[in-house]
């Protein structure tokens, strides 16, 4: 494998990865953190599906509010219900 | 999205389209969207004023109508008042000036006990006065001369900060008074008649109802020690005389007296603290002026606050011709006589004073005797060469007799 495989390899393992941070407080809203993220896939007031690489991300809660910051990293805060994993 | 948040923010609603495309996509232009919300098919979010174009060119791509919310921020007031050019020359002649204030001095603080007006002479004669370079002050020169001058500096600092220069002088520790313990005499300062006397140390000479001219020796400083040795003593004495005065005082029925009714200039400074500032131009002076100056404490909406206005009122003198009558010449002598016993005769008890007038044609004569009563000691130091002296027979009986033995 030559190094531009190698390369192309790299960033489609680093297009794979990501993380959720969630951080909450009983009757608090909460706040959600999800990085490598570079697409919505859809979006109401109340659900929100997000796509990460193969995985998609979905979100339920009331109101749920996006906000982005540096790259590929979104914050989404609101009274979150459930949050569910899914391979596309 | 790099800059923009803190120049300000523009919200908008977008109706229709692919909405998650738009935010996609405007998440990988790195345009940063803050408190996107979705609520009835439509999307809220702000954008910074920078970004808003190519949001709403993203948006129309993806069929999202946009429509542009509440503008906040600097950079929208900045745009309010982008025509009033007078207000950025301001601030920019503002800035200038506090550039080029900074690099003169603009004022002295003077701290410590001494005396102002000659701390700022030595300070005027290094080059350092209010409006000289910052950058050529020699402030080496100054602490030395400061350390020369002034009397007793125990150490002084002149340091320059901003565009103020402090100077902070301290001073020793004064020496303390040494009692002097010259030997001395007390003699008489002006001839009178002894009354009472307190002698502390010494050996009066005088009696009281005697009377002594001036340099007469009052209270001797040797004593005898008992035996056949002369003692020399630091005298201390209160020898009250009296003696009695004449005094004479005229004033003229017709006189041309300066009086200050003429015209007033008021001058004003406002003062912070230690610092005075002058509410005028120019300088506070005025020729021929009676000068007075009052405080008064500013109010604030009948608050009390910590600034004093300093009000100085010059009263320029004019000259009038003025004429009494007798009583009034009389009061004015007696005016003139409380004056002058006030001035001259604090020290001393007036026993007696027998006030005689003689009026003439052109005013009033008043002749004063004065009986007075005060201390004429006056200490006189003895002066002696710093040799054993030889004995002195004081009690010289035995020497009278044997001589009339033989």
């Amino acid at each position: 494998m030559g190094i531009r495989e190698k390369l192309i390899e790299l960033e489609e393992t680093a297009g794979r990865r990501f993380s959720v941070t969630i951080t909450a407080e009983s009757g608090e809203s909460a706040e959600l953190i999800v990085e490598n993220c570079r697409c919505v896939k859809s979006c109401d007031d109340n659900f929100i599906v997000l796509s990460v690489g193969a995985t998609d991300i979905s979100i339920s809660g009331t109101p749920l509010v996006i906000e982005n910051f540096g790259i590929g990293s979104l914050k989404i805060t609101g009274r979150i219900h459930s949050l569910t994993f899914e391979e596309n | 999205m790099k800059t923009g948040f803190n120049f300000g923010l523009v919200s908008f609603s977008g109706l229709g389209g692919f909405q998650e495309k738009m935010l996609s996509e405007l998440f990988d232009n790195e345009i940063r969207v803050y408190g996107t919300r979705f609520s009835d098919g439509e999307i809220f979010g702000a954008v910074s004023p920078f970004d808003y174009y190519r949001t709403s060119e993203i948006a129309r791509r993806h069929g999202v109508k946009l429509r542009a919310g509440e503008r906040r921020g600097l950079y929208f007031t900045l745009l309010k008042y982008r025509r009033r050019i007078g207000l950025y020359i301001g601030f920019l002649v503002f800035v200038a000036m506090l550039a080029i204030l900074q690099t003169r001095v603009q004022d002295i603080s003077i701290t410590g006990d001494v005396h102002k007006p000659q701390v700022l002479n030595i300070l005027e004669e290094c080059g350092i006065t209010v409006g000289a370079p910052v950058s050529s002050l020699n402030i080496s020169r100054a602490e030395h001369m400061l350390m020369l001058e002034v009397d007793n500096a125990a150490w002084v600092d002149v340091s320059c900060v901003g565009f103020r220069v402090n100077v902070r002088v301290e001073k020793g520790v004064e020496k303390p008074e040494i009692e002097d313990k010259q030997p001395r005499n007390i003699v008489a300062s002006r001839p009178a008649q002894i009354v009472r006397q307190i002698v502390r140390d010494g050996a009066s000479v005088v009696n009281n109802g005697s009377g002594v001219n001036t340099g007469d020796l009052l209270v001797s400083g040797t004593v005898p020690d008992g035996g056949s040795k002369v003692l020399f003593v630091r005298s201390d004495a209160e020898i009250i005389g009296e003696w009695t005065e004449t005094q004479e005082f005229f004033v003229p029925f017709t006189e041309t007296i300066s009086v200050a009714d003429g015209d007033k200039k008021v001058f004003k400074w406002l003062i912070l603290d230690d610092d005075e500032y002058p509410l005028f131009l120019g300088k506070a002076t005025a020729e021929n002026s009676l000068y007075v100056e009052e405080k008064s404490v500013v109010r604030i909406f009948g608050e009390e606050t910590s600034m004093l206005v300093k009000t100085g009122t010059f009263t320029e003198y004019t000259e009038k011709t003025i004429t009494r009558s007798p009583e009034a010449a009389a009061s004015e002598l007696r005016k003139q006589k409380d004056n002058f016993e006030r001035n001259f005769y604090s020290d001393y008890e007036i026993i007696d004073v027998v006030e005689r007038f003689y009026p003439a044609e052109d005013g009033v004569r008043l002749e004063l005797e004065y009986t007075l009563q005060g201390d004429i000691a006056k200490p006189v130091t003895i002066e002696y060469e710093d040799i054993e002296l030889p004995p002195v027979n004081i009690d010289n009986t035995d020497k009278t007799e044997s001589q009339t033995d033989s």
